[in-house]
């Protein structure tokens, strides 16, 4: 591993050093900017550079310009799109990736406004007095104008802890009201309200929480309150069979930026389990 | 006048009606003498006579209707002299505007350029109350055309002047050429239109 | 299933994604004096905030250069910033962000930008303007008067919003391209 980390250290280092890069106007400022070249600075600057829809030095390439999503641009830049510090990262797993993407006759582009990738954010706030983590999930929202990003759910542990998704799987003989119930004017209901741990059981069968409205509940009513954001990361379901995660590496040298921090491949099945640990559920 | 009188006088055999004839056609005489004369000094002026003075003249000799060949060809010929003297000051009217605008925008261009390169706070403050002297006020609207595109034009937000100017003195930069200026009555620019120079 | 909003997602998102982009092309060519000009107004930031930042300004020189540097924001534009020991970001206006910047407490102040600029492609919002993000790194330097220096290198990303608007000026309509800046997210790097 440590000598594919070296062989694509040395094609970085080559591609960023093949042109001049001048002191402009900015000051007499002569730092080594190839590192601040070389970084994957932006979200979009991913997208651009997987798609080959730019060129070494940044510059937006279009459909009119020649070097605009060749084949020979994404094989130089996609390799350079993963952490390639990593240790979780198989380069089996790298390879087969990049060989379906990259393919000539089949090749695949990610689309910011395709859907099916979202965003994890960590943010911090207060919950009735106490200061805690809480994740929001959020995708890009295509508008009849334009898009935005919407918040698609939330993961916080007071609210788990709180209102649990009942079990319903195991057959439940303790927590129950009774199927004559309704003869007695349903007079038995008050044991559904002295035991709230069980509460989620008197509900019916395809309940689930919906921890957004509570989120926002929370909110409305001043038990919950906005202090910072904190970190992020995106989860790519767009591709076929792929999952992907993006993370922003704040670091020296040449791979650094937003790059790819995972990779795996997924059937269907296996994508619905994974995202549904990501929004833990 | 005289010698006319005693004429008359002593051979009284002239009739009257002869008198008056003679009389008459001296009369007309002289008045043909003097619009020649008023011709020629038209024609023949060095300068000695204002447009305005020549063309009353002319106009006076028009109203007294003689109808002498050699007259009829003065006054051509006076008229000719005229026209040619108004498109000549026409010319040069056009010429001075011209000169004027030159002027003007070759100074504003070196007060762009000074009050950009400008060593203090206090010198560029200086050029900036100088180069406003040119407009007809702080807030003569200053537009920045950044691209074009036959006869689609694209702006920058409209600035004016003070404030353009300060933007020079802050930023130490000239990017705008001058692509036009619009004057009021007063001869001060009363609209700026610049160019981005790179694009 | 409750994960089902998420695979229409993927399934709608295909479809809109395709239209949506169809309709809100603004050609490269325009699009080059749009980033143009925002990349002025960025550099004019820079140089606005070099100048708050000097010792050497003069007070009213810098407070009227602090209002001239508000004039590139929208209204309550944010600076969040956040640093390799605190990743939590913290909010300041702009305003008190450029105050204080005159305010700090060196003897000797010199702030630089890199020459490197990168401009992401501009997207619509539902209410009609365009939005991008322009990322810059800036080198700041700081000498107190016993000759301790602090340096640090921040990444800047800086909200750029692009509104085509039209005025009467001295009787004529004309087109303009509005650019305003808004929020800007400061991250200390470790360049």
């Amino acid at each position: 591993m440590h000598k594919q980390i070296l062989s694509t250290a040395i094609i970085l280092l080559l591609v960023l050093s093949s042109y001049h890069i001048n002191a402009q106007n900015m000051g007499d400022f002569k730092y080594d900017e190839t590192e601040l070249y070389a970084e994957t600075k932006q979200v979009n600057q991913f997208f651009r550079r997987f798609n080959g829809e730019e060129d070494k030095h940044g510059e937006r390439l279009y459909e009119k310009d020649k070097d605009f999503r060749t084949y020979k641009l994404r094989k130089k830049y996609v390799p350079m799109l993963f952490n390639l510090e990593s240790g979780i990262l198989a380069d089996a797993a790298k390879e087969k990736f990049s060989e379906m993407v990259l393919d000539k006759e089949d090749p695949v582009y990610l689309d910011f406004h395709g859907g099916a990738w979202l965003c994890e954010l960590q943010t911090i706030f207060t919950y009735k007095g106490v200061e805690d983590e809480l994740t929001l999930f959020l995708v890009l929202q295509e508008e009849e104008v334009g898009s935005k990003w919407v918040i698609d759910g939330v993961y916080f542990e007071p609210f788990h802890k709180g209102l649990k998704n009942p079990d319903n799987s195991n057959f439940n003989d303790r927590k129950f009201l009774h199927p004559l119930s309704h003869e007695l004017g349903f007079m038995n209901i008050f044991r559904v309200f002295n035991e709230s741990d069980s509460l989620e059981y008197f509900g019916h069968k395809n309940f689930e929480p919906d921890y957004l409205s509570l989120f926002f509940y929370e909110i409305k009513n001043g038990s919950l309150r906005f202090n910072t954001v904190k970190d992020l990361k995106f989860h790519f379901f767009q591709i076929d069979g792929w999952y992907l995660e993006l993370t922003y590496f704040n670091r020296d040298g040449l791979n650094s930026g937003w790059l790819i921090s995972n990779l795996l491949e997924v059937d269907e099945k296996n994508r619905d389990i994974l995202l549904n640990y990501i929004y833990h559920e | 006048m005289i010698a006319f009188s005693i004429s008359a006088g002593m051979s009284g055999c002239k009739s009257k009606k002869k008198l008056a004839r003679e009389q008459a056609a001296a009369e007309y005489a002289s008045k043909v003498e003097q619009a020649k004369k008023d011709l020629l000094s038209i024609i023949n002026d060095e300068g000695g006579m204002t447009l305005q003075q020549k063309e009353s003249k002319l106009q006076r000799v028009k109203g007294m209707n003689l109808n002498e060949p050699e007259i009829l060809a003065l006054i051509r010929q006076a008229e000719d002299v005229i026209a040619a003297e108004k498109e000549e000051m026409r010319r040069k009217w056009e010429e001075e505007n011209k000169k004027k605008e030159e002027a003007t925008s070759l100074s504003l261009a070196d007060y762009f350029a000074l009050v950009a390169g400008a060593s203090s706070i206090e010198s560029a403050n200086l050029k900036i109350n100088e180069a406003l002297n040119l407009f007809a006020g702080p807030d003569t609207p200053v537009l920045i055309i950044i691209s074009q595109e036959g006869d689609l034009k694209d702006y920058d937000r409209p600035t004016t002047a003070k404030k353009y100017l300060e933007y020079l003195k802050d930023q130490k930069k000239n990017l705008n050429e001058i692509d036009n200026i619009e004057y009021d009555e007063n001869g001060k620019i009363k609209l700026l239109e610049l160019i981005k120079k790179d694009y | 299933m409750k994960r089902l909003g998420l695979i229409l997602f993927i399934l709608a998102g295909m479809a809109f994604g395709y239209t949506a982009q169809a309709q809100t092309e603004i050609s490269p060519e325009r699009k080059r004096a749009i980033d143009s000009l925002a990349m002025e107004k960025i550099r004019d930031l820079g140089k606005y905030i070099s100048i708050i930042g000097n010792k050497q300004t003069p007070f009213s020189e810098a407070k009227r250069v602090i209002d001239r540097t508000l004039e590139l924001f929208v209204e309550d534009a944010q600076m969040g910033v956040s640093s390799l020991y605190k990743q939590e970001v913290t909010y300041y206006g702009i305003r008190e962000y450029l105050e204080r910047l005159m305010l700090l407490n060196y003897d000797k102040v010199k702030i630089e930008w890199f020459n490197i600029q990168y401009i992401s492609d501009l997207e619509l919002q539902p209410d009609g303007r365009y939005v991008g993000v322009i990322t810059i790194f800036q080198r700041f330097e700081g000498t107190s008067d016993d000759g301790l220096i602090y340096k640090d290198v921040t990444k800047k990303d800086i909200t750029v919003y692009v509104e085509r608007k039209q005025t009467q000026i001295g009787g004529k309509l004309i087109g303009f391209w509005d650019v305003l800046l808004g929020d800007i997210r400061v991250v200390e790097t470790t360049k």
